[in-house]
């Protein structure tokens, strides 16, 4: 739909260049917003202190890393 | 390359955005009258578009929540935005109630997407000193947008 081709007075018309507006809004923010710090789910998951250690083996062998004692960080 | 704005340049970018997101809502007021005609019901059932906007709205932005902290924010803002692009020009080409009701859902729907994202972002790149005064100003805009609005449903559509 073409903004010009609407005669003022048209309901058509606030819609219709509000949705350009908010398109050239976005478009400009998807130029500059930052990046991406992860390229995927970044969980964490708190384990407890006197876990055992076949949990904390099991789960280093499936990727996960820790980051303190207590706290388990896993970057997919 | 670093596609990365400067943290006031971000600011006045989401200041803008959230002023053109927000306006979707009050910008209906003026055009009830003409959408009643239009679609031949009354302004008290065109006047639930407005509502039809808002529900989703409030329904969608506690379910984003839980994404944005695990998927990043750039993705889920820009897919936000495209779905109010969209849900707005549907409003313009809406051929019966039912249609636009339709599309004034998927408005709402983008809203709860674009809004909680503004605030997490805002928090990712303002620090703490910086936070309030980044969340202050945009809730400057928030009250300009609801008289704003307004006319900008108005004046256009030659009804104000």
């Amino acid at each position: 739909m073409v903004p010009f081709l609407l005669e003022v007075g048209d309901w058509r018309l606030p819609f219709c260049y509000w949705s350009y507006f908010v398109g050239a809004v976005a478009a400009v923010i998807g130029l500059v917003a930052p990046e991406p710090a992860t390229s995927g789910p970044n969980v964490i998951l708190h384990l407890p202190l006197k876990s055992s250690r076949f949990k904390r083996v099991i789960l280093v062998r499936a990727g996960c890393q820790f980051t303190t004692e207590s706290e388990l960080h896993w970057s997919v | 390359m670093s596609r990365q704005a400067s943290p006031t340049m971000l600011l006045v970018l989401f200041c803008v955005l959230i002023f053109v997101a927000m306006v979707v809502v009050p910008m209906l007021g003026p055009l009830l009258v003409e959408l009643a005609r239009e679609f031949d019901t009354s302004v008290a059932v065109t006047g639930q578009l407005v509502a039809a906007t808002a529900i989703p709205w409030g329904i969608t932005a506690p379910l984003v929540g839980p994404v944005l902290d695990t998927y990043w924010k750039r993705p889920m803002l820009l897919i936000g935005c495209m779905v109010m692009t969209l849900g707005i020009l549907g409003s313009a080409i809406a051929w019966n109630y039912g249609s636009s009701l339709v599309f004034r859902l998927l408005t709402g729907i983008s809203g709860g997407m674009v809004l909680p994202n503004y605030f997490a972002i805002i928090a990712d790149v303002f620090l703490e000193e910086g936070r309030g005064m980044a969340i202050g100003w945009t809730f400057q805009r928030d009250r300009i947008q609801n008289c704003l609005g307004s006319s900008h449903g108005a004046l256009p559509a030659g009804s104000g």
